[in-house]
Protein backbone atom coordinates (compact mmCIF):
# COMPACT_ATOMS: atom_id res chain seq x y z
CA UNK A 1 0.00 0.00 0.00
CA UNK A 2 1.07 3.61 -0.62
CA UNK A 3 1.88 4.34 3.03
CA UNK A 4 4.70 1.80 2.79
CA UNK A 5 6.88 4.20 0.81
CA UNK A 6 7.19 6.60 3.73
CA UNK A 7 8.22 3.85 6.16
CA UNK A 8 11.88 2.99 6.98
CA UNK A 9 13.34 0.06 5.08
CA UNK A 10 14.75 -2.74 7.21
CA UNK A 11 17.21 -5.11 5.52
CA UNK A 12 18.90 -8.10 7.08
CA UNK A 13 21.40 -10.38 5.36
CA UNK A 14 24.45 -12.53 5.96
CA UNK A 15 26.76 -9.76 4.69
CA UNK A 16 26.61 -6.36 3.06
CA UNK A 17 28.86 -4.04 1.08
CA UNK A 18 28.18 -0.31 0.68
CA UNK A 19 30.11 1.56 -2.03
CA UNK A 20 29.59 5.19 -1.10
CA UNK A 21 31.27 6.55 -4.24
CA UNK A 22 29.09 4.57 -6.66
CA UNK A 23 26.01 4.67 -4.41
CA UNK A 24 25.63 0.87 -4.70
CA UNK A 25 24.89 -1.49 -1.81
CA UNK A 26 25.00 -5.28 -2.24
CA UNK A 27 23.39 -7.55 0.36
CA UNK A 28 24.24 -11.25 0.21
CA UNK A 29 22.77 -14.38 1.77
CA UNK A 30 19.26 -14.79 3.26
CA UNK A 31 18.30 -11.25 2.36
CA UNK A 32 15.02 -10.02 3.87
CA UNK A 33 13.61 -6.56 3.14
CA UNK A 34 10.72 -5.12 5.15
CA UNK A 35 9.09 -1.74 4.49
CA UNK A 36 5.70 -1.32 6.08
CA UNK A 37 3.55 -4.14 4.64
CA UNK A 38 6.09 -4.93 1.91
CA UNK A 39 8.25 -8.00 2.56
CA UNK A 40 10.79 -9.24 0.01
CA UNK A 41 13.33 -12.04 0.12
CA UNK A 42 16.31 -12.89 -2.12
CA UNK A 43 19.68 -14.61 -2.15
CA UNK A 44 21.30 -11.35 -3.26
CA UNK A 45 19.97 -7.82 -3.36
CA UNK A 46 21.63 -4.90 -5.11
CA UNK A 47 20.40 -1.41 -4.18
CA UNK A 48 21.45 1.43 -6.44
CA UNK A 49 20.79 5.05 -5.57
CA UNK A 50 21.32 7.84 -8.10
CA UNK A 51 22.24 11.45 -7.42
CA UNK A 52 18.54 12.40 -7.25
CA UNK A 53 17.93 9.77 -4.57
CA UNK A 54 15.95 7.48 -6.89
CA UNK A 55 16.48 3.82 -6.04
CA UNK A 56 16.51 0.62 -7.99
CA UNK A 57 16.52 -2.72 -6.23
CA UNK A 58 17.49 -5.96 -7.98
CA UNK A 59 16.89 -9.21 -6.16
CA UNK A 60 18.14 -12.58 -7.37
CA UNK A 61 16.92 -15.75 -5.76
CA UNK A 62 15.57 -19.24 -6.02
CA UNK A 63 13.14 -17.60 -6.26
CA UNK A 64 13.25 -13.98 -5.21
CA UNK A 65 9.88 -13.04 -3.72
CA UNK A 66 7.88 -10.04 -2.61
CA UNK A 67 4.58 -9.63 -0.78
CA UNK A 68 2.66 -6.42 -0.15
CA UNK A 69 -0.81 -5.46 1.11
CA UNK A 70 -3.15 -3.94 -1.43
CA UNK A 71 -4.39 -0.38 -0.95
CA UNK A 72 -7.50 -0.12 1.29
CA UNK A 73 -8.19 -3.84 1.02
CA UNK A 74 -7.29 -6.68 3.35
CA UNK A 75 -5.75 -8.63 0.44
CA UNK A 76 -2.11 -9.07 -0.52
CA UNK A 77 -0.25 -9.26 -3.80
CA UNK A 78 2.53 -11.86 -3.86
CA UNK A 79 5.12 -12.16 -6.61
CA UNK A 80 8.16 -14.31 -7.33
CA UNK A 81 10.73 -14.84 -10.03
CA UNK A 82 14.34 -15.77 -10.54
CA UNK A 83 14.97 -12.05 -10.62
CA UNK A 84 12.95 -9.14 -9.28
CA UNK A 85 13.71 -5.55 -10.31
CA UNK A 86 12.05 -2.62 -8.54
CA UNK A 87 12.35 1.02 -9.63
CA UNK A 88 11.13 3.54 -7.08
CA UNK A 89 10.73 6.38 -9.60
CA UNK A 90 8.13 4.43 -11.64
CA UNK A 91 6.85 2.19 -8.80
CA UNK A 92 7.45 -0.72 -11.19
CA UNK A 93 8.33 -4.28 -10.26
CA UNK A 94 9.57 -6.54 -13.07
CA UNK A 95 9.65 -10.27 -12.35
CA UNK A 96 11.75 -12.33 -14.71
CA UNK A 97 12.16 -16.14 -14.97
CA UNK A 98 9.30 -18.42 -13.79
CA UNK A 99 7.45 -15.27 -12.90
CA UNK A 100 4.31 -15.65 -10.84
CA UNK A 101 1.98 -13.06 -9.29
CA UNK A 102 -0.94 -13.91 -7.02
CA UNK A 103 -3.34 -11.10 -6.15
CA UNK A 104 -6.09 -12.04 -3.80
CA UNK A 105 -7.23 -15.33 -5.40
CA UNK A 106 -6.12 -14.46 -8.98
CA UNK A 107 -2.87 -16.03 -10.27
CA UNK A 108 -0.75 -15.10 -13.30
CA UNK A 109 2.36 -16.94 -14.50
CA UNK A 110 4.66 -16.27 -17.43
CA UNK A 111 8.17 -15.44 -18.52
CA UNK A 112 8.11 -11.77 -17.52
CA UNK A 113 5.55 -9.98 -15.35
CA UNK A 114 5.55 -6.23 -14.86
CA UNK A 115 3.60 -4.99 -11.85
CA UNK A 116 2.96 -1.36 -10.89
CA UNK A 117 2.73 -0.99 -7.10
CA UNK A 118 0.95 2.37 -7.51
CA UNK A 119 -1.83 1.36 -9.93
CA UNK A 120 -1.70 -2.32 -8.87
CA UNK A 121 -1.91 -3.27 -12.57
CA UNK A 122 0.23 -6.08 -13.96
CA UNK A 123 1.22 -7.03 -17.45
CA UNK A 124 2.48 -10.50 -18.34
CA UNK A 125 4.40 -11.80 -21.33
CA UNK A 126 5.33 -15.38 -22.08
CA UNK A 127 8.98 -14.73 -22.49
CA UNK A 128 11.07 -16.86 -24.87
CA UNK A 129 9.64 -19.97 -26.55
CA UNK A 130 12.54 -22.00 -25.16
CA UNK A 131 11.64 -20.85 -21.67
CA UNK A 132 9.89 -23.11 -19.17
CA UNK A 133 6.54 -21.52 -20.07
CA UNK A 134 7.19 -22.22 -23.77
CA UNK A 135 6.34 -18.56 -24.43
CA UNK A 136 2.88 -19.13 -22.92
CA UNK A 137 1.04 -17.12 -20.33
CA UNK A 138 -1.41 -18.48 -17.74
CA UNK A 139 -3.99 -16.32 -16.03
CA UNK A 140 -6.44 -17.64 -13.46
CA UNK A 141 -9.10 -15.13 -12.48
CA UNK A 142 -11.45 -16.20 -9.73
CA UNK A 143 -15.12 -15.27 -10.20
CA UNK A 144 -16.07 -12.41 -7.95
CA UNK A 145 -18.82 -13.07 -5.41
CA UNK A 146 -21.97 -11.00 -5.90
CA UNK A 147 -20.93 -8.64 -3.16
CA UNK A 148 -17.44 -8.10 -4.60
CA UNK A 149 -18.48 -6.97 -8.15
CA UNK B 1 116.26 -1.20 47.05
CA UNK B 2 114.51 0.36 44.03
CA UNK B 3 115.38 4.06 43.87
CA UNK B 4 112.47 6.56 43.61
CA UNK B 5 113.64 7.84 40.26
CA UNK B 6 113.12 4.33 38.89
CA UNK B 7 109.67 3.88 40.56
CA UNK B 8 108.22 6.98 38.90
CA UNK B 9 108.00 5.61 35.31
CA UNK B 10 106.48 2.34 36.53
CA UNK B 11 103.85 4.24 38.56
CA UNK B 12 103.18 6.46 35.57
CA UNK B 13 102.58 3.44 33.32
CA UNK B 14 100.22 1.90 35.86
CA UNK B 15 98.34 5.17 36.25
CA UNK B 16 97.97 5.54 32.49
CA UNK B 17 96.69 1.96 32.21
CA UNK B 18 94.03 2.58 34.87
CA UNK B 19 93.02 5.84 33.18
CA UNK B 20 92.67 4.10 29.79
CA UNK B 21 90.57 1.30 31.35
CA UNK B 22 88.32 3.82 33.08
CA UNK B 23 87.83 5.90 29.90
CA UNK B 24 87.02 2.74 27.98
CA UNK B 25 84.33 1.78 30.52
CA UNK B 26 82.86 5.28 30.49
CA UNK B 27 82.54 5.41 26.69
CA UNK B 28 80.83 2.02 26.68
CA UNK B 29 78.26 3.01 29.28
CA UNK B 30 74.73 2.73 27.65
CA UNK B 31 72.76 5.97 27.92
CA UNK B 32 69.76 4.41 29.71
CA UNK B 33 71.89 3.50 32.55
CA UNK B 34 70.66 0.51 34.46
CA UNK B 35 68.36 -2.07 32.73
CA UNK B 36 64.67 -0.90 32.93
CA UNK B 37 61.92 -3.16 34.25
CA UNK B 38 60.06 -4.29 31.06
CA UNK B 39 56.77 -4.57 32.97
CA UNK B 40 56.79 -0.95 34.11
CA UNK B 41 56.36 2.06 31.78
CA UNK B 42 59.54 3.83 30.78
CA UNK B 43 57.60 7.08 30.89
CA UNK B 44 54.03 8.35 31.34
CA UNK B 45 52.49 11.58 30.07
CA UNK B 46 49.29 13.05 31.48
CA UNK B 47 46.65 15.25 29.75
CA UNK B 48 48.61 15.75 26.58
CA UNK B 49 47.97 16.65 22.98
CA UNK B 50 50.37 16.03 20.12
CA UNK B 51 49.98 17.56 16.64
CA UNK B 52 51.73 16.63 13.41
CA UNK B 53 51.80 18.93 10.38
CA UNK B 54 52.12 18.16 6.67
CA UNK B 55 54.62 19.62 4.22
CA UNK B 56 52.37 22.68 3.72
CA UNK B 57 52.20 23.30 7.46
CA UNK B 58 48.59 22.12 7.73
CA UNK B 59 47.46 19.83 10.54
CA UNK B 60 47.88 16.17 9.52
CA UNK B 61 47.18 14.34 12.79
CA UNK B 62 46.27 15.41 16.29
CA UNK B 63 46.29 13.07 19.26
CA UNK B 64 44.71 14.13 22.57
CA UNK B 65 44.69 11.79 25.57
CA UNK B 66 44.13 11.71 29.29
CA UNK B 67 47.25 9.65 29.71
CA UNK B 68 49.93 7.99 27.60
CA UNK B 69 52.68 5.58 28.52
CA UNK B 70 55.23 3.36 26.85
CA UNK B 71 57.10 0.26 28.02
CA UNK B 72 60.86 -0.08 27.49
CA UNK B 73 61.86 -1.24 23.99
CA UNK B 74 58.17 -1.56 22.93
CA UNK B 75 56.87 0.32 19.84
CA UNK B 76 53.32 0.73 21.23
CA UNK B 77 52.19 3.96 22.79
CA UNK B 78 49.46 3.06 25.27
CA UNK B 79 46.67 5.61 25.74
CA UNK B 80 43.71 6.28 27.97
CA UNK B 81 40.67 8.39 26.91
CA UNK B 82 42.35 9.03 23.57
CA UNK B 83 41.07 10.90 20.50
CA UNK B 84 43.03 10.73 17.24
CA UNK B 85 41.98 13.21 14.52
CA UNK B 86 43.32 12.61 11.04
CA UNK B 87 43.21 15.38 8.46
CA UNK B 88 43.44 15.43 4.68
CA UNK B 89 44.41 18.70 2.98
CA UNK B 90 43.62 20.47 6.25
CA UNK B 91 40.07 19.07 6.59
CA UNK B 92 39.06 16.44 9.13
CA UNK B 93 39.06 13.08 7.32
CA UNK B 94 38.12 10.97 10.33
CA UNK B 95 38.27 10.77 14.11
CA UNK B 96 39.06 7.66 16.16
CA UNK B 97 38.45 7.57 19.89
CA UNK B 98 38.76 4.92 22.59
CA UNK B 99 38.64 4.63 26.36
CA UNK B 100 41.74 2.41 26.11
CA UNK B 101 43.91 2.45 22.98
CA UNK B 102 47.29 1.46 21.64
CA UNK B 103 49.11 3.21 18.80
CA UNK B 104 51.99 1.42 17.10
CA UNK B 105 54.12 4.19 15.67
CA UNK B 106 56.21 1.83 13.55
CA UNK B 107 53.34 0.53 11.41
CA UNK B 108 50.87 3.35 12.09
CA UNK B 109 48.15 1.07 13.43
CA UNK B 110 45.83 2.23 16.21
CA UNK B 111 43.96 -0.35 18.31
CA UNK B 112 40.89 1.08 20.02
CA UNK B 113 40.33 -1.50 22.69
CA UNK B 114 37.46 -0.17 24.76
CA UNK B 115 34.44 2.00 23.89
CA UNK B 116 35.72 2.43 20.37
CA UNK B 117 34.24 5.17 18.20
CA UNK B 118 35.14 5.94 14.60
CA UNK B 119 33.68 9.06 12.99
CA UNK B 120 33.82 10.24 9.37
CA UNK B 121 32.26 13.58 8.45
CA UNK B 122 29.85 13.39 5.53
CA UNK B 123 31.27 14.70 2.25
CA UNK B 124 29.31 16.67 -0.39
CA UNK B 125 25.93 16.59 1.30
CA UNK B 126 26.25 12.97 2.46
CA UNK B 127 25.44 12.25 6.11
CA UNK B 128 28.11 11.70 8.77
CA UNK B 129 29.16 8.12 9.55
CA UNK B 130 29.66 6.96 13.15
CA UNK B 131 30.88 3.47 14.02
CA UNK B 132 30.60 2.26 17.62
CA UNK B 133 32.07 -1.00 18.89
CA UNK B 134 34.03 -2.65 21.65
CA UNK B 135 37.20 -2.91 19.55
CA UNK B 136 38.16 -1.17 16.32
CA UNK B 137 41.50 -1.30 14.52
CA UNK B 138 42.57 1.63 12.34
CA UNK B 139 45.47 1.51 9.91
CA UNK B 140 46.35 5.19 9.64
CA UNK B 141 48.62 4.50 6.63
CA UNK B 142 46.08 2.67 4.43
CA UNK B 143 43.15 4.53 6.09
CA UNK B 144 41.25 1.31 6.75
CA UNK B 145 39.11 0.83 9.88
CA UNK B 146 38.00 -2.69 10.78
CA UNK B 147 36.65 -4.88 13.54
CA UNK B 148 35.78 -8.54 14.03
CA UNK B 149 33.38 -7.88 16.90
CA UNK B 150 29.84 -6.45 16.90
CA UNK B 151 29.53 -2.87 15.65
CA UNK B 152 26.74 -0.36 15.25
CA UNK B 153 26.96 2.12 12.41
CA UNK B 154 24.96 5.34 12.21
CA UNK B 155 24.73 6.82 8.73
CA UNK B 156 22.59 9.91 9.07
CA UNK B 157 19.35 8.56 10.57
CA UNK B 158 19.94 5.04 9.24
CA UNK B 159 21.41 2.46 11.59
CA UNK B 160 23.27 -0.72 10.65
CA UNK B 161 24.41 -3.54 12.90
CA UNK B 162 26.83 -6.32 12.03
CA UNK B 163 29.40 -8.65 13.47
CA UNK B 164 32.63 -7.43 11.95
CA UNK B 165 33.12 -4.61 9.47
CA UNK B 166 35.77 -3.11 7.26
CA UNK B 167 35.74 0.50 6.03
CA UNK B 168 38.18 1.61 3.31
CA UNK B 169 38.01 5.36 3.66
CA UNK B 170 39.88 6.17 0.42
CA UNK B 171 37.48 4.08 -1.68
CA UNK B 172 34.38 4.90 0.39
CA UNK B 173 33.79 1.14 0.69
CA UNK B 174 32.03 -0.23 3.79
CA UNK B 175 31.71 -4.03 4.23
CA UNK B 176 29.53 -5.60 6.91
CA UNK B 177 31.08 -9.01 7.42
CA UNK B 178 28.22 -11.02 8.93
CA UNK B 179 24.77 -10.84 10.57
CA UNK B 180 24.18 -7.56 8.75
CA UNK B 181 21.05 -5.58 9.54
CA UNK B 182 20.14 -2.05 8.52
CA UNK B 183 17.22 0.23 9.26
CA UNK B 184 17.35 2.65 6.38
CA UNK B 185 15.47 5.95 6.94
CA UNK B 186 14.88 7.85 3.68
Amino acid sequence: EKADQKKPIEISADAGTLDQLKGVTVWQGNVIVIQGTLRATADQLTVTRDAQGRQTLQGIGRPATFRQKLEARPEYVEGQGSRVDYTSASNQVVLTGNARVKRGADVVTGGVITYNTETEVYQVSGGSVQGPNKGRVTVILQPKDEGQK
Amino acid sequence: MIRPHRLFPIALVGLMAMLAFWLDQISRWSPSGKELDPSRPEYTVDDFSATRFDAQGRIQERLVAKQGWQFPKQPDLHLREAVLDSYQAGALAYRAAGAIARYNRQDGIAFLEQKAHFFKPGAAGQPDTHVYGSRITINTRTRVASAKTPVEIHYGESIANAIGFEYQQQKGLLRLLSHARVKYVQ
